[in-house]
């Protein structure tokens, strides 16, 4: 039996110095996480924790890797669902390149890879919850980009 | 937006889908959302999909 792995790609217009502080700056991260917001210093080793608007933390875990503006690893456990915590430990790695297919690198787009995946064969349930909530906060942050708002608000 | 395929797909032919769709759909919700595509070159299918497309079609005859 494998690990359970989900993998998303998104294109967007924007820059790697733009999509990386998107991904970092918590008052950023409200507005596309539905009210959610990380505290980190995105520094390797450093403790990492999502946080709901009323001060509850729903994720936590520490920064693997970080190399601003192209790799973040994250490592990731759910906290206020028993049953998510109990899955253990996840891996979470953005990637942010410069659109492969650009002839040369005067980019107007970048693409962003989320692989998200388990540490242990018992991390199904974190990964099939993951899935539901990755697309939609990959698409807020798209439309967040290119448009100045979100898709969804909650 | 969920696509899925009803036959067991060969690794070689799912890429040229796990490189494309995610550009092209990227594409569309910039289109609809800004009235402007993204910047794209023309992206080729991955290497080795032609192959596998044809030796799909060869092998299962109601692909054609």
């Amino acid at each position: 039996m494998s690990k359970p792995k989900f993998v998303y790609v998104t294109y967007i217009r924007t820059t790697p110095e733009k999509l990386w502080s998107a991904l970092t700056d918590p008052q950023t991260i409200r507005k596309y996480w539905f009210g959610i917001t990380a505290e980190c210093d995105w520094k390797p080793g450093s403790p990492w924790n999502l946080k709901f608007e009323d001060g509850r933390t729903a994720d936590a875990g520490e920064i693997l890797e970080s190399v601003p503006p192209k790799r973040l690893v994250i490592h990731w456990q759910n906290q206020f669902k028993p049953e998510l915590k109990a899955a253990g430990y996840t891996r979470c790695t953005m990637e942010i390149e410069i659109a492969e297919y650009y002839p040369n690198h005067d980019a107007k787009a970048v693409k962003l890879t989320i692989t998200h995946e388990a540490e242990t064969e018992l991390g199904g349930p974190m990964i099939e919850a993951v899935s539901g909530g990755w697309p939609k906060i990959m698409s807020n942050i798209k439309s967040l980009l290119e448009t100045g708002d979100v898709t969804f608000q909650k | 937006m969920t696509e899925a395929h009803s036959w067991d797909v060969p690794d070689a032919i799912l890429k040229g889908g796990q490189s494309g769709w995610p550009a092209i759909l990227s594409n569309l919700k910039s289109v609809l959302e800004t009235g402007k595509p993204l910047v794209l070159a023309q992206m080729g299918p991955p290497p080795g999909m032609a192959e596998a497309v044809k030796q799909a079609v060869a092998e299962k005859p109601w692909l054609r």
